[in-house]
């Protein structure tokens, strides 16, 4: 193994390195003590990790509960938004597009509807009378009719 | 006392509620041969102690996964070279002088240390290789392993395993002569 001459052959090739008394008797038992405490602090890692996963998957029910109300409640108002038009919208719409419309298909489209105005009988006295009271002029008027 | 070959222990440890009296016996077993492997990298008893622990620790954690093809020997071996240089990296990282020089000077008064002047300084030499090299001459010079083992073990060419114990022979040589 060594060469003639070399300073392997004056030493023995054994270890001068030593062990406290029944080392090796004590190292196995205190080996399976730290597996088991190993073991158990892995362990309780696990239960405690296992809680919160419970703990994370709840409230994220929870916020998935809300953004879904959420997110419903704002599609419902939007879509009613949409299809309601406010007094104030369309007062303000005729009276800047009112010359969109040409009289004649004003009227067609309220013949077709069938939503002519009319006034009743009892109605039309009503008017007069208060034409009347306001001191409107009665020749104007049928002029202007 | 029932001696048990390397596949025993396997098929006792992979037995269900054997598990525990398998792995004492694979401790019991190889427990020597991993210790001194893992002294002579560490070099202090406390620190062996410890790698040692952390060896057989982590052994129990996976042997269920190990492969019954390959040694049982090489692979504790393997787990124990690995734990070892990796707390010697940590030790080094941390320490603020050389630490294989400051291993070197407290050999002497090591309570652990019993060799004599010329089995410290034979120490000495060893301690002052690079660290590949001082693993290789370990195992082949202390240890006697083949270079067959040694390769499996450090998954290194058995070529380059006898060029580095070549040089570290011939630098303990050196070291020798020098002083």
């Amino acid at each position: 193994m060594a060469n003639k001459g070399s300073i392997f052959d004056k030493i023995e090739n054994k270890s001068a390195y030593k062990v406290p008394e029944r080392y090796f008797d004590s190292l196995p038992v205190r080996v399976m003590g730290s597996i088991a405490a190993s073991e158990k602090s892995s362990q309780t890692k696990k239960q405690k990790l296992l809680k919160l996963k419970y703990v994370f998957a709840y409230a994220a029910s929870i916020i998935g509960i809300i953004f879904i109300s959420y997110m419903g409640i704002n599609y419902l108002t939007s879509n009613r938004n949409n299809q309601l038009i406010s007094e104030n919208d369309a007062l303000e719409y005729l009276t800047f597009y009112s010359s969109d419309f040409d009289e004649a298909s004003i009227i067609e489209n309220f013949q077709e509807t069938n939503k002519i105005l009319s006034f009743k009988e009892d109605e039309s006295e009503i008017i007069i009378y208060y034409l009347l009271e306001e001191g409107i002029d009665e020749l104007l008027l049928y002029n202007e009719l | 006392m029932t001696t048990y070959n390397d596949n025993d222990l396997l098929k006792l440890f992979n037995t269900e509620g054997q598990k525990e009296k398998a792995f004492l016996l694979v401790v019991k077993k190889y427990q020597e041969k991993l210790y001194w492997h893992v002294r002579k990298i560490v070099i202090t008893h406390e620190d062996a102690d410890d790698v040692i622990q952390n060896t057989l620790i982590k052994i129990w954690k996976n042997l269920e996964k190990f492969n019954a093809n390959a040694q049982l020997y090489t692979w504790l071996y393997k787990i124990a070279t690995n734990e070892a240089l990796s707390y010697l990296k940590i030790k080094k990282k941390n320490s603020i002088v050389n630490y294989e020089e400051f291993l070197s000077t407290t050999l002497a008064g090591d309570e652990y240390f019993d060799g004599d002047k010329i089995k410290l300084k034979l120490q000495q030499a060893v301690l002052s290789l690079p660290e590949r090299q001082r693993l290789v001459f370990n195992m082949k010079y202390y240890d006697e392993m083949k270079y067959e083992e040694i390769s499996e073990i450090l998954d290194t060419s058995i070529g380059a395993l006898k060029a580095s114990y070549h040089h570290a022979r011939k630098k303990i040589e050196l070291y020798f002569k020098e002083d």
